[in-house]
């Protein structure tokens, strides 16, 4: 079966719609069928719309998603009550530690975001993986930095990285490889990006990262955002007269 | 009728069922009235006949009178009637 591939972390400028659609064309070309794009809070329905035109015309699927930035877990909890239901994918970026421990064990977050270049603001040990593996958050690692960085810097992103996925092979959290990409040039093709991972030991999960994983967020969050879902095993098929 | 997870504490006999899905091929197509149910089983009058359908094996659409058709994955309908009311399933958001 062919397989489906998801970048679920692509950088979109909303403002300039004619960078946003080359950036989606461009995506397409590359083989990929599912895009999630973070949108603010704010975002009116409008422009989510004009959003999933481009990617119609495109013939690649799209998902909205949230990066919840919280300061404190109860302003994290908030955020997850005010947004859960509008966002098919909710990410949090962890960038302190308490937050990164109530985002690992809520179950309403899709992905946990680390994205501090130091390894001691990387709050992804055994104890997170533990939490995580018992939710249903996976751990997102983008490829920008990856790109982007050079020299002792980049080596010491990897050394954090090949942890960070030890762990969560471990303790068998999923993991979700995304582009991160805020232009043409940081996008690769999603077999590149899943030999690129093999770069912090990630070899026969890698292509799992870039398909089906991300394919599993989005089609569950889809199946629970449906109005004819009643709980995990109900749903309804045909409502009745009385309605 | 407004369907929730509580739906499971109800009674089914009575009801049309379908197979929907079921990994056992001789389940495929069978519907009828449930005319009966045990811990584990369901009793389906199919076409006068009744066929006996291992609950953990099987998806079934149920309809109910007013028209409504409810899908549940028979993994959640295990036990008796009875013990079933005391079953919660929480829909976690």
């Amino acid at each position: 079966m062919k397989k489906i591939f998801a970048d679920l972390h692509l950088h979109l400028n909303l403002k300039e719609p004619i960078a946003t659609s080359r950036i989606i064309n461009k995506t397409a070309t590359l083989g990929y069928h599912l895009i999630a794009v973070p949108l603010p809070p704010e975002t009116q329905a409008d422009e989510t719309a004009k959003l999933q035109r481009i990617c119609r015309e495109a013939k690649i699927d799209f998902a909205p998603r949230i990066d919840i930035k919280a300061k404190r877990p109860d302003d994290l909890m908030q955020q997850l009550r005010r947004f859960r239901r509008r966002f098919e994918v909710v990410c949090v970026v962890c960038e302190s530690k308490e937050v990164a421990r109530q985002a690992a064990k809520d179950r309403r977050v899709d992905l946990l975001n680390f994205p501090s270049l130091d390894a001691r603001r990387r709050f992804f040990d055994r104890a997170e993986a533990e939490l995580a593996s018992n939710s249903l958050a996976a751990l997102e690692i983008d490829m920008k930095p990856l790109l982007v960085l050079e020299g002792p810097a980049r080596a010491r992103l990897l050394s954090s990285l090949r942890r960070e996925t030890a762990i969560a092979r471990e303790f068998h959290v999923p993991i979700v490889v995304s582009s991160g990409a805020t232009s043409e040039m940081l996008l690769r093709k999603p077999r590149d990006n899943a030999a690129l991972a093999s770069l912090f030991d990630l070899d026969d999960w890698s292509l799992a990262a870039v398909s089906e994983n991300p394919k599993a967020i989005v089609e569950r969050n889809r199946q629970k955002l449906s109005p004819n879902f009643v709980a995990p095993g109900i749903r309804v098929i045909r409502e009745g007269n009385d309605c | 009728m407004k369907v929730t997870p509580n739906i499971i504490c109800s009674e089914f006999i009575g009801t049309e069922a379908k197979i929907a899905q079921s990994p056992n091929q001789n389940y495929k197509g069978i519907t009828g009235k449930v005319t009966d149910e045990t811990k584990n089983t369901f009793t389906i009058l199919h076409n006068g006949k009744t066929k006996h359908v291992i609950k953990e094996a099987a998806v079934f659409h149920f309809t109910y009178s007013d028209g409504t058709t409810v899908e549940i994955d028979g993994k959640l309908l295990t036990g008796r009637p009875e013990d079933r009311l005391k079953k919660t399933i929480k829909r976690l958001w």
